[in-house]
């Protein structure tokens, strides 16, 4: 009974998802409709993109979000152009035909793989670099406690660098006493 | 104890010239120069010179060195001009050639005449009764008087140890009485019956009554002109006196000078209640004598008692047969013979039903310890002046500081461990709460004192158990540790010096925590010393922690007597307590530590270095410090890790994709941004 609860308040949970997928598709589909030759425009633009996304084996897809974005800056002055014009498929038609058209947009696409193969490393190289050196600070500070406090603190078997022949028991239990005199 | 008495120099220092000793930069004692005649059992006379009034005639007389003069009464007697005593003008340590060792000395005045009677063996020509009135019972009234009031007592009043003045007629002196322990020596002759059924050395130092008893039997054997029983040994003289009485038995079938018979008789009483009191016998001086009938405590048996093969028919001897053999005496107690006997052998009807309830309470416990309970009990019942009997020791109660030393020196274990007992099991209070129920209330202070002793040696720590009984019982009995045994340390003054000398002489001790020592100081010191005391308590004096406490009681030592810097032990304990320092876990801190105890080791500042030592809030510190070093260790260690790890390589090329993806999404907002707008 309690599975059966569950069931219907998953599909109560997924009609509202659905919906709202069906109503984004209206909505594409309504856009590509009203707006084909900036749709064809893009489609055909952002292809780098596509494909970007499609090989892109990071985890965040680094690689697509480099290209995409470069992608978008070729695209976009083609994108004016088509809507400073007429508007409409011929131009749209135009623009995708046009050889500096598809220059710019696999131009900038090359830009942003260039840009997703070289950075990464030349950050991960200073990176290392810096915590190399944060690392042989440390180190230094690790002597420097073992020198002052002895080996007890590493975790091992105490063996002070002076005073590793201390006596079992500690001035505790004696000094717990009052003072003999006021000093 | 005098402020003169040097004390504190080394021994042979005290030597000035060839064998001539000086007490006090005053006194100048001639070790060749023996005085028999002065001398006693337990202390040797010898010839003096006051150097300060070389006319004053003065003798020294040097202790034994297991025999402990009176230091207390010294005190009191040294001001106490008015009483007709040998006084007492300087005492203390000194070296003492013969010995090897330092030994007590005291410096008296001489008196001008002899003794009355060279020795209890001697004859001399009867003394009148008028002069024996005035030459000896009118100035012994007046000491003894004063001696009340003081709370002391003397108790070696004997005729050999009374001495003619110059003037003829004029009162004479009593000798000396602080040179050994009360009634050391003493003869049963001048001791009461009670008194005499304890050794000497457990015979306490009484009350004035005991000394009104030794006055009655010298005028008694003053008057006749001998000691009629100086042949009888003490045990005959003791049977003697509780067969025919005291005055009977030193009378011996003499005749007692007429009008003295009295007052002797009266002295001579064998019950402490109807023995006449000093204010009875200035009544009786002065021929106003109202003498009220008092209530005489009856010892002797209606019918006699059978207990080994032999019968009783006072129950004075009867307590003191059960003390010796109170195993037989506890069985017999149980048998249905005894209680028969308790029915019809005794008349004081409330002695047999507090005997019969006594045995009656005991009747569950068949073991030694039970019994020889009940027989001290009984004892006590049976003979309510005698001394504390416990499996076959007798003692006064208050002579059990001395029985303690003497059995410390003679090395008797069974006397120390019987005392212990007696005051383990609370049967030296009992005893006395016993007393103060029967109306003494003046033993109010020593009944609590017992009860405090009873807490020491149920501690069995170092400062406590029977040492310290030892050092609480007797005030001025010198540290017994054999390390400052030939030293005469009897005041914490001389505690310090004292140690210092024998580590520069034997470079260490042989046992840093010394129980004599930590007894000695726990009973002399002014304020309480039981922290220190308890980190001594569980650790057998080996470790760290013990050693540090005993330095903190030598410490407190110091703090009391500031100029005694001790440089030779403070160097010794320096190095003793380096695992002490060590335990300090920061270097820089232990650096510190070491420096600052060297420095007082220097010094021989005992009290920086417990100080040091015993220093919470560096203790604390150095404690926080580690904890926080090392979780500061593992965190860099941590940290090391990671930044060295595959994960932070990945992480780092991960951190320029997102430099890339974000650049590349500025450059395409500009790029769409500019192209727009522009």
């Amino acid at each position: 009974m309690a599975k059966d609860k569950e069931t219907a308040s998953k599909t109560a949970g997924k009609r509202p998802g659905k919906s709202m997928a069906i109503m984004i598709v209206c909505g594409v589909l309504g856009f590509i409709v009203a707006a084909l030759p900036t749709v064809v425009v893009l489609l055909v633009g952002m292809i780098p993109t596509i494909v970007a996304y499609i090989i892109d084996l990071t985890p965040g897809r680094y690689a697509a979000r480099c290209v995409a974005g470069l992608n978008i800056a070729g695209v976009v002055p083609f994108l004016n152009r088509l809507w400073s014009s007429t508007n409409d498929l011929p131009g749209a038609i135009a623009v995708v035909t046009d050889v500096y058209a598809w220059l710019a947009f696999y131009l900038a696409s090359g830009v942003g793989w260039a840009l997703f193969i070289s950075l990464p490393s030349f950050v991960a190289s200073f990176k290392t670099y810096s915590a190399k050196r944060k690392a042989n600070a440390l180190r230094e500070r690790l002597e420097e406690l073992v020198r002052e406090w002895g080996d007890d603190i590493t975790g091992n078997k105490p063996g002070d660098v002076e005073g590793g022949d201390r006596a079992a028991d500690a001035p505790d239990s004696a000094s717990a006493g009052s003072k003999p005199a006021p000093a | 104890m005098t402020e003169a008495a040097d004390t504190s120099a080394p021994g042979p220092e005290e030597i000035d010239g060839e064998n001539e000793i000086v007490l006090a930069d005053r006194y100048r004692i001639l070790p060749n120069s023996p005085l028999p005649e002065m001398g006693m059992p337990g202390s040797k006379a010898y010839t003096a010179r006051d150097l300060k009034n070389p006319n004053e005639q003065v003798f020294a007389r040097i202790c034994e060195p297991n025999v402990f003069p009176r230091v207390e009464v010294m005190v009191q007697l040294k001001n106490m001009r008015e009483a007709y005593t040998v006084i007492p003008e300087d005492w203390g340590p000194i070296y003492w050639p013969a010995t090897g060792e330092r030994c007590f000395a005291i410096i008296f005045r001489r008196p001008e005449g002899g003794a009355l009677m060279p020795s209890l063996t001697a004859g001399i020509p009867k003394i009148d009764p008028e002069i024996l009135i005035k030459t000896v019972l009118s100035p012994a009234l007046v000491t003894l008087s004063v001696f009340e009031r003081k709370k002391i007592t003397h108790r070696a009043i004997r005729p050999d140890n009374i001495f003619k003045t110059a003037v003829e007629g004029a009162g004479c002196l009593f000798g000396d009485c602080v040179s050994v322990p009360p009634s050391w020596g003493q003869s049963t002759i001048f001791e009461t019956i009670e008194s005499s059924m304890a050794p000497l050395w457990a015979r306490g130092r009484g009350t004035i009554s005991d000394d009104i008893y030794a006055l009655g039997a010298s005028l008694l054997i003053l008057g006749i002109g001998k000691c009629t029983v100086s042949s009888m040994n003490e045990r005959d003289l003791l049977n003697a006196k509780v067969d025919q009485g005291s005055f009977g038995a030193l009378l011996n079938g003499d005749v007692v000078p007429g009008r003295l018979r009295e007052p002797i008789r009266g002295m001579l009483s064998d019950d402490p209640m109807d023995r006449w009191t000093l204010e009875d016998l200035t009544q009786w001086a002065a021929g106003t004598l109202r003498r009220t009938a008092r209530p005489i405590r009856e010892y002797k048996t209606d019918r006699p008692v059978k207990f080994r093969d032999k019968d009783y028919r006072n129950t004075r001897t009867l307590a003191q047969a059960y003390g010796v053999h109170w195993k037989q005496a506890a069985s017999q107690m149980k048998t249905k013979a005894f209680d028969t006997w308790l029915q019809r052998g005794l008349s004081d009807t409330e002695l047999v039903e507090d005997l019969t309830d006594l045995i009656a309470a005991s009747a569950g416990g068949e073991d030694d310890a039970s019994a020889s309970k009940l027989v001290t009990r009984v004892c006590a019942l049976l003979d309510p002046e005698g001394p504390l009997r416990y499996k076959g020791l007798s003692a006064m109660p208050d002579g059990l500081g001395y029985a303690l030393s003497h059995a410390f020196e003679q090395d008797d274990k069974d006397t120390v461990g019987l005392v212990t007992e007696m005051i383990h099991k609370g049967l030296a209070s009992d005893w006395f709460e016993l007393k103060i129920a029967k109306g003494r209330s003046d033993l109010t202070l020593e009944s609590k004192t017992f009860k405090r002793l009873q807490q020491f040696v149920r501690q069995s720590g170092p400062g406590y158990g029977v040492e310290r009984v030892l050092y609480e019982l007797n005030p001025f009995l010198p540290c017994r540790s054999p390390m400052l045994k030939s030293s005469y340390v009897y005041s914490l003054r001389d505690l310090l010096p004292a140690i210092d000398r024998y580590v520069a002489q034997n470079g260490g001790m042989k046992k840093f925590v010394d129980r004599h020592i930590a007894a000695f100081v726990g009973s002399r010191i002014k304020g309480s010393i039981d922290s220190q005391l308890a980190a001594l308590e569980h650790s057998a004096g080996v470790s760290v922690s013990a050693k540090i406490g005993m330095t903190g009681m030598l410490a407190k030592v110091q703090y009391e007597h500031q100029n005694q810097m001790t440089p030779h032990l403070t160097t010794r304990l320096a190095a003793e307590l380096e695992p002490a320092i060590s335990k300090f876990q920061s270097k820089t801190l232990r650096q510190k530590v070491r420096e600052k105890i060297d420095q007082a080791a220097q010094e021989g500042n005992l009290m920086e270095i417990y100080h040091t030592l015993s220093n919470k809030n560096l203790q604390q510190k150095d404690n926080k410090g580690h904890a926080r070093a090392k979780r500061q260790y593992t965190e860099a260690q941590r940290e090391i890790g990671r930044l060295e790890s595959a994960e932070f390589q990945e992480e780092a090329r991960r951190t320029g994709w997102k430099i890339a993806a974000g650049i590349s999404l500025v450059i395409g907002v500009v790029t769409t941004v500019g192209v727009f707008s522009w």
